[in-house]
């Protein structure tokens, strides 16, 4: 059983002592003589190979002295490391992962050393320099080979240097050494619960207190209130690691991907130690890695085109971490060659993410942010695509899947810079409680963008039903309405009461929850709801509230796939947008802004879905180009069109200010002017008798009982600027 | 040489059960329950147990059993499964009773029926037969882990 404990901790240590020497490889492979760094790789294989004697893994320990000659070598100055000899110190770093992973799994250390790799190591050694090359595949020309000896380093610095290493930075550890303990993660766990635990009776007693009209007993309960707080705060701590941890692994990866590539790299890693929760370390290892790899892969150029563009040959990674507004940002960026918006859109239209007529509308941050969307990258979009792109989705639903976020930016020819917002922690987040029926739950506040009040009498006409959809109007968009009661089947809708609409954003799309009632915002622990529960559609854990019952946590993303508001929807709103050639019969249940044109009495009615946003200005905002009139408008130029006839606009009422239906269309946004906006239809009954007679108007129907015309806004745009060169 | 099992009995709807009293943490009764949601039908809810999140069985239902009495002081056996926490809604708690491996019997051929697969054997105690629980079994079934809102999607595709 003794036995077992040492043994445990030697894999362990044995682990993180490879990590610093293969971090010190890589270190060394662009520095070679910088003493420091070789004293601590030589200490790291040295520890290895002593207790491997201890242990009597003779087979490991002759791959770890062979290793150590090597170091001893490289300190003593008759060697310096070059990319050959890193190479094959690598591949002997891997060999000694094998060997502890077998001694993990079986206890023994198998049945020798891989005679090739001995050989390959012997052979560094200066004694027979004309060893063969590693065989490594294409390896780049091997930068020129130091040869000045590295400075003498003491002996007696490495004998009484502690044995092992824990931090990567050797510089600091000395001192940290004995101030450290190690701690099982899940003694961490059960402490926090039974902090949490703590915390919940402190309410209590708090609350009770507040009645007694006890002096001492309220003085009492004031202190364990702080203590507990203070307690709680230190636990959470506990959890804290720095980012650096993640970032370990890159100098060796980026050593690999350079020799695979035949680009050059240099990382720069800043802001190692800002620290987050380990749980959500370990849920960003894999994205960051992803995104690092992709950089090299797909980001930076090779050396002779860097170079034919006036670049640095190498090309530079750099890795961020800081603090925002109670986020973790971090940043990956690479000086490479950015992304190619076209291209980007040209492979969103190949795989149905977008239609040729909906470019026109889009910036260029909405065309790049097509490489986040599943279904972008697909196998062979690899080849075509010079850009990067391969399981991006994945990353993106990774991170949001821990409340975060990610964000791209890409300037051509000067790189490309991803941003992740990750939350501080994922144990204790902001919630939003709310109530349906006779139940609690909490909302994550990162999910929720607004909420919004429909007293009862209003319940019928602002919230409508669309085939069977509950739809809301929020300031001229249409949103798609979940009923919370019946997509979790907990009962029947009582009628009058108030409702509340949360609106919540899961996968950049937007819908509406309808709830019974709103409480309050709160710090809730997450807690895991167990494997019985692992195949609920709707909830990521639950919590304890203040007064010990539990609540739920609502997953907001699955929640929204599982009331089919996503995806679906999305689909849904692109077909609703297909173009209304003059022939084709209109589709049904489409929504309409009905609007009356100029002052006089007549309806028209506006496809919502070709609706982009509804604006109020003030006419002295309207200036003139080419005779026509614009406005300027977030930055542009936004032509104006009357809807009605432009004689009839003389007489608008006494208040000066128009209003405005922006609308996309082929050619950039357009300003329909109209004089008055009615409402918001949905309709589908509404037939559309065939008029092409009348420029811009597709036809006339009649909706909600009045005679309508239906406004074809890109023939409305082509008489319009006919008209102009008619001038 | 026999060994002696220690076994924990209680009874849901009228019948007499038994579960190994190492896997029991405690018994509770009336633990305040909170439903969820579209909830595999055989979990009643959720419990806090001093910090933790522990699920509810209604055994009657995993049982396939027909309970009517509406039982307001519930008791809850909080069993360690799988190292997770799992309270076991029953009707009544019983002794502790120590009963040697010879008197466990395997399930009669009789006992059919859904009930059966959770059964691991059959033991006397003051001349009633109880049935021994496998819990594995029983946690394991369709009415303990899938979701009622699975199955209701499963019909409508």
């Amino acid at each position: 059983m003794e036995n077992d404990k040492a043994l445990q901790s030697f894999l362990i240590e044995s682990d993180e002592n490879l990590g610093q020497l293969e971090q010190d490889i890589v270190a060394l492979e662009r520095a070679p003589d910088d003493a420091d760094t070789i004293a601590s790789a030589f200490r790291a294989i040295h520890t290895i190979k002593g207790t491997c004697g201890f242990f009597g893994f003779c087979h490991l320990e002759t791959l770890s002295h062979a290793i150590e000659d090597i170091l001893g070598a490289m300190r003593d100055g008759h060697l310096a490391m070059d990319l050959r000899h890193a190479t094959v110190l690598l591949d002997g770093v891997d060999e000694i992962r094998v060997f502890l992973k077998r001694i993990h799994s079986d206890g023994t250390d198998g049945d020798g050393v891989p005679p090739a790799l001995l050989e390959r190591l012997h052979g560094l050694m200066p004694e027979t320099t004309d060893a063969p090359a590693a065989p490594t595949p294409v390896a780049p020309e091997p930068p020129a080979v130091d040869t000045s000896p590295v400075a003498q380093e003491p002996e007696d610095s490495i004998t009484t240097a502690p044995p092992e290493e824990t931090s990567p930075r050797p510089a600091q550890d000395t001192s940290k050494h004995d101030t450290t303990v190690r701690v099982d993660v899940q003694l961490l766990d059960q402490l926090m619960n039974v902090v949490g635990e703590l915390v919940l009776t402190r309410n209590q007693l708090l609350q009770h207190a507040a009645h007694q009209n006890d002096g001492q007993l309220a003085n009492l309960s004031q202190r364990l209130n702080q203590v507990t707080s203070e307690l709680q705060e230190g636990l959470m701590q506990t959890r804290m690691q720095p980012i650096r941890n993640a970032w370990s692994t890159y100098p060796r990866l980026l050593l690999d991907l350079e020799r695979k590539t035949g680009k050059k790299v240099t990382p720069v890693l800043k802001g190692g130690d800002t620290e987050l929760d380990r749980s959500l370390l370990e849920a960003i290892r894999d994205p960051l890695l992803h995104l690092v790899r992709n950089a090299v892969d797909h980001g930076i150029e090779t050396p002779e085109k860097r170079l034919a563009q006036g670049k640095p040959e190498t090309g530079t990674l750099t890795l961020s971490a800081y603090h925002e507004s109670g986020n973790v940002t971090v940043e990956v960026q690479d000086d490479g060659a950015g992304l190619d918006s076209d291209k980007i859109i040209r492979r969103a239209i190949e795989a149905g993410l977008v239609r040729p007529d909906q470019v026109g509308a889009l910036n260029e941050r909405e065309k790049i942010r097509y490489i986040f969307e599943p279904g972008f990258s697909t196998a062979d979009a690899v080849s075509d695509l010079s850009g990067r792109g391969v399981g991006l989705d994945v990353v993106r639903n990774n991170v949001e899947r821990i409340g975060g976020s990610i964000d791209i930016k890409s300037v051509p020819g000067r790189g490309t810079t991803l941003k992740l917002k990750i939350p501080l922690t994922l144990a204790i987040v902001p919630a939003l409680i709310v109530r349906c029926l006779h139940q609690r739950f909490a909302i994550p506040q990162v999910n929720l963008m607004e909420v919004v009040y429909v007293e009862a009498d209003r319940l019928e006409s602002d919230i409508e039903t669309v085939h069977d959809a509950l739809v809301y109007r929020l300031r001229g968009r249409l949103l798609p309405l979940v009923d919370m009661r019946s997509l979790m089947q907990m009962g029947e809708r009582e009628t009058a009461r108030d409702q509340f609409i949360l609106v919540l954003t899961a996968d950049q799309q937007e819908f509406g929850l309808l709830v019974d009632d709103v409480r309050d915002t709160e710090e809730i622990v997450v807690k895991p709801l167990g494997s019985l529960l692992k195949d609920n559609p709707c909830f990521a854990g639950a919590t304890i509230m203040g007064d010990g019952r539990v609540a739920l946590i609502l997953d907001v993303k699955s929640t929204a796939d599982f009331a089919g508001v996503t995806r679906h929807e999305r689909k849904l709103r692109q077909q609703d947008t297909t173009p209304q050639t003059d022939t084709a019969p209109l589709r049904a249940a489409e929504n309409y802004l009905l609007v009356r044109p100029d002052g006089r009495a007549g309806r028209s009615a506006i496809a919502l879905s070709r609706v982009s946003r509804l604006e109020e200005i003030s006419t002295r905002l309207i200036e003139y180009s080419a005779g026509r009139e614009v406005i300027q408008y977030r930055g542009k130029v936004l032509p104006l069109i009357r809807l009605g006839d432009a004689g009839a606009t003389t007489d608008e009422p006494d208040n000066d200010v128009i209003r405005i239906v922006v609308q996309p269309t082929r050619s950039g946004e357009i300003g329909l002017v109209v004089n008055d906006i009615i409402d918001i239809v949905a309709d589908d009954q509404a037939e559309i008798i065939e008029d092409s007679h009348a420029r811009g108007i597709l036809g006339v129907g009649i909706l909600q009982g009045h005679v309508t015309d239906f406004i074809d806004c890109d023939s409305l745009l082509n008489s319009h600027s006919e008209n102009d060169h008619g001038n | 040489m026999e060994t002696e099992q220690l076994l924990c009995t209680f009874s849901v709807a009228g019948r007499k059960y038994g579960v190994v009293v190492d896997k029991v943490q405690e018994v509770l009764a009336d633990h305040q329950v909170t439903d969820i949601p579209l909830a595999p039908p055989g979990v009643l809810g959720l419990m806090n147990i001093r910090g933790r999140i522990v699920p509810a069985i209604a055994l009657h239902k995993v049982l396939r059993l027909n309970s009517n009495t509406a039982h307001d002081d519930s008791i809850n056996i909080i069993i360690n499964h799988a190292g997770e926490q799992v309270g076991l809604m029953v009707d009544e708690i019983g002794d502790i009773v120590s009963v040697s491996d010879s008197e466990i019997e395997p399930p009669p051929e009789t006992l059919k029926g859904a009930p059966r697969k959770f059964m691991c054997g059959v033991f006397p105690v003051q001349g009633t037969l109880h049935l021994l629980l496998d819990l594995d079994a029983l946690l394991a079934d369709e009415l303990c882990t899938r979701s009622a809102s699975r199955a209701s999607r499963d019909v409508l595709q």
